[in-house]
């Protein structure tokens, strides 16, 4: 058993430890338990907002979404009763209300602009801190210069806790199988785009009269 | 951890940093919970015409019309009475 077997082992037994967790605390949220609703929105808020802004949504249009996504759990409480099937009927609700929201409006932006990702700004004192971490900043700028499909998938793996390939493959309806090879590849684009990044970065500074 | 299990935890934590849930989606998801059954609550019957009508013999006895409110939509719901079959319409 490699590395990776041992890891997956473990994670296996740790979701099943969720589920039958998760399980109690559906059927509490379905009894209208707001400790118990407010402990599945706290889990999975993250994942549906990273995959509303994997669909380059600005935060008012991926606010919305989440919130709709939410409001859909709520009237359909009482039918999930597989707790297992709860992250990706979410992942699928919100991806269908992303499109739907995109058809709508036309609101997505195409092409990758940084923006699209909320940078922070360069002007505010907050953000200049955050910004001094220069390869953080410029590894953001990059994802958002990646194709549709792996900003998608990127972004909503980004999601904490770590998304499993069953809510993956349903945020981007892609079959699980595809998840992993695509997964390299969009990587591996990643990181050329910083790899180019940098020595533009270099040629640059070199220009600039040899500066380190 | 391989690089690209390096690469995603780098991303991960760059995400929550630079793309963090807003607060206020949280409050307003948590929110959320109370809708369950306001619907059913809202619905308001605003018109029965076997109260309405005075006309309380032959086909008025067979048809009913139902009228709910339920935010800007109204519902009407046409119930009819056949032999001992009820349809809606």
């Amino acid at each position: 058993m490699n590395l990776r077997q041992v890891d997956r082992h473990l994670v296996d037994v740790v979701i099943r430890e969720v589920d039958v967790e998760m399980r109690s605390v559906l059927a509490a949220a379905s009894r209208g338990d707001q400790a118990a609703w407010d402990a599945i929105v706290q889990e999975f808020s993250s994942l549906l907002w990273s995959i509303a802004r994997g669909f380059r949504l600005d935060s008012t249009d991926a606010s919305d979404v989440v919130q709709m996504t939410w409001l859909r759990l709520v009237e359909n409480l009482d039918r999930i009763t597989e707790p297992e099937a709860l992250p990706a009927w979410l992942a699928t609700t919100v991806r269908r209300e992303c499109l739907q929201l995109i058809r709508r409006t036309g609101r997505q932006r195409i092409g990758g602009q940084a923006a699209d990702l909320d940078l922070p700004d360069p002007d505010s004192p907050v953000d200049r801190r955050i910004l001094l971490d220069e390869r953080d900043a410029a590894l953001w700028r990059k994802v958002a210069e990646l194709s549709e499909t792996c900003l998608r998938l990127l972004r909503v793996l980004m999601a904490t806790p770590r998304p499993r390939y069953p809510e993956v493959s349903a945020a981007l309806d892609m079959p699980v199988g595809s998840i992993g090879p695509t997964r390299q590849r969009c990587l591996r684009r990643l990181r050329e785009l910083l790899a180019a990044d940098e020595l533009l970065g270099e040629r640059r500074t070199a220009s600039d009269g040899g500066r380190p | 951890m391989t690089d690209d299990e390096e690469l995603m935890t780098s991303l991960s934590r760059i995400a929550a940093r630079f793309d963090p849930v807003p607060q206020a989606v949280i409050d307003h998801g948590r929110a959320a919970l109370l809708t369950r059954g306001l619907d059913a609550e809202l619905a308001e019957l605003l018109l029965d015409s076997a109260l309405e009508s005075t006309q309380v013999r032959g086909d008025q006895e067979q048809v009913r019309l139902l009228s709910f409110y339920v935010h800007d939509i109204s519902v009407e719901v046409q119930v009819e009475y056949e032999d001992d079959q009820v349809s809606l319409l």
